[in-house]
């Protein structure tokens, strides 16, 4: 507070004369300027002025008033405490700003507040604004007890978050849906054709004895063997069953139209045979198992004819069917007689 | 609490259903349709006429595969013979037994054919001239060469099959000639369809 190298310059003035007892005596130079610094300041403390501390007073005179100085000051801050412990400041306004802002009345009251403590304002204004609450932990009555509309508006907000999220319709709980829907898109496609519970093999199985060729008559609504079967033509049907052993087959297909055609249990045609419009085809074959092609194992599969052609099923179970076109009702006796020359049975070779 | 509870209880459920919507519906429904339908995938169009071009076969895709057991079928194997299915006639009308229809069979000169008609469920339509498909060797010819099949309720001069109230029908034509077969259905004309008149 005070100039230094001007005080040095005024030493050369009246010096004041200190002895025990006597009374204190400042130059009139500094008493001047401490004059002028302390007035624009105003009082410190209450019951406290400048031109009342630098006055020339004795050793007890100035004790008292000393010690009446500090009780005022002590005073002062106690008050000062007091008001800036009550003080309430706009959270309303605290929740909207951003550090560093710092809305002009929060700064203006902390400044006034913390200035009538003797705090260091500066660094408390920071400290304040690091600290301050966080508006999502807030239980939204404030102080007053009055209902605080922002508090409010941030609890709806995280009511509606929760409801939100994760949404119905998020990227990844669509995809998963999607990849599901693939899976048992998948698996549908394959089940039906392994379970096969329509197929024609489980529709016939019942009907049809094993490894017997079976002549069946025309179909008619309601007597019909398969759906979506030609009703122009007479079947001849047999359920082949391997399991036994070799099987087989012979049959004439006197003209175009007929044919011969294997079926393994899922209805796919691994062997087929047509007639031709010149001559009747004579076929005769002997149907083994794909185990007995490789391993040799039945006794039926080592006493193969060598002269009969063989093939080989690759189910050890399904179905062989003739088909015989019917080319009017006059030619159907002879329709009937040549699926009944066809013979499905047991290798005895 | 109560408030977010119950939403998070709707939200699990709304959840669950789009779910359940996306998976299982759109996978029975797809799987639905390309086994029952086909797609450029698994089968052949040609005009109003549906052919799997794989039936039979070993190495037919999984779909054919399906379709073929779904339907109960013991197809012919695809190299040796073709079955089309017929729905709608040429204009995309569904077949009904309710109209009069024309089946132009001139053009085909397959070895073997056969055309014949079905209800929606693959059952023979009933009736009393016993009366339920045409093939190569049954179909009467004009002078000319030329072979027209009527579908009507009444009797009808020539070709005729009875539809008899059978509502919707399923015309099924099988072609089998391996050469006409190999050409497939790009090269060979499938008879034309045509609606006469209706009910």
């Amino acid at each position: 507070m005070l100039d230094t190298p001007k005080s040095t310059r005024d030493d050369n003035g009246p010096k004041a004369t200190t002895s025990q007892g006597a009374a204190t005596t400042l130059p009139e130079t500094i008493r001047a300027k401490l004059m002028a610094e302390a007035s624009p300041a105003g009082p410190v403390g209450e019951g406290l002025s400048v031109e009342g501390a630098l006055a020339p007073v004795s050793s007890a005179t100035f004790g008292d008033r000393l010690k009446g100085g500090a009780a005022s000051v002590g005073r002062a801050t106690r008050q000062s405490a007091a008001a800036l412990a009550s003080w309430r400041p706009n959270m309303q306004a605290l929740r909207k700003i951003q550090v560093p802002q710092i809305p002009v009345d929060v700064r203006e009251g902390i400044v006034k507040h913390g200035k009538r403590a003797g705090l260091n304002v500066g660094a408390t204004i920071d400290s304040i604004i690091r600290n301050r609450p966080n508006p999502a932990t807030l239980d939204g009555v404030p102080a007053s007890g009055e209902p605080d509309v922002a508090t409010s508006d941030i609890r709806t907000e995280r009511l509606r978050r929760d409801v939100r999220q994760p949404s119905i319709f998020a990227p990844g709980h669509i995809l998963t849906a999607l990849l599901a829907g693939g899976i048992i898109h998948i698996a549908t496609t394959f089940a039906i054709t392994t379970l096969g519970t329509g197929s024609a093999y489980r529709q016939l199985r019942g009907a049809l004895p094993a490894n017997e060729m079976v002549v069946l008559p025309p179909q008619m609504p309601g007597a019909q063997l398969l759906p979506f079967l030609m009703p122009d033509m007479l079947y001849a049907i047999c359920r082949f069953d391997l399991t036994g052993g070799i099987v087989e087959v012979n049959a004439i297909l006197p003209e175009a139209g007929w044919s011969l055609a294997l079926y393994t249990r899922q209805g796919d045609n691994f062997y087929a045979a047509p007639g031709q419009s010149q001559r009747p085809v004579r076929v005769a074959f002997m149907l083994a198992p794909t185990t007995d092609r490789l391993v040799n194992l039945t006794p039926g599969a080592r006493k193969a004819d060598v002269d009969m052609s063989q093939v080989t099923s690759p189910d050890s179970q399904g179905l062989i069917v003739i088909r015989a076109p019917l080319k009017g009702v006059a030619f159907e006796g002879t329709a009937k007689a040549d699926l009944k020359r066809a013979s499905c049975a047991p290798s005895r070779r | 609490m109560l408030l977010r509870a119950l939403a998070s209880i709707v939200n699990f459920v709304m959840r669950g259903a789009v779910f359940l919507a996306i998976a299982v519906l759109g996978g029975f429904g797809s799987a639905w349709v390309m086994i029952h339908s086909g797609s450029q995938l698994t089968a052949a169009t040609a005009g109003p006429w549906v052919t799997w071009t794989a039936a039979g076969r070993m190495d037919a895709d999984p779909y054919t595969r399906a379709h073929t057991v779904r339907l109960g079928q013991l197809p012919l194997n695809s190299t040796l013979a073709l079955t089309y299915q017929a729905q709608t006639d040429v204009a995309g009308q569904r077949i009904h037994s309710s109209c009069v229809y024309v089946v132009d069979v001139s053009s085909l000169d397959a070895e073997w054919w056969s055309l014949a008609v079905f209800d929606d469920r693959g059952g023979l339509v009933r009736n009393n001239a016993n009366r339920y498909a045409f093939n190569a060797s049954t179909v009467l010819r004009d002078s000319d060469g030329g072979a027209r099949i009527v579908l009507s309720r009444e009797a009808r001069p020539g070709n005729w099959l009875p539809t008899t109230g059978a509502g919707r029908l399923v015309l099924s034509l099988l072609v089998q000639d391996p050469k006409w077969v190999s050409d497939g259905t790009r090269n060979r004309a499938l008879p034309d369809i045509t609606t006469v008149a209706c009910r």
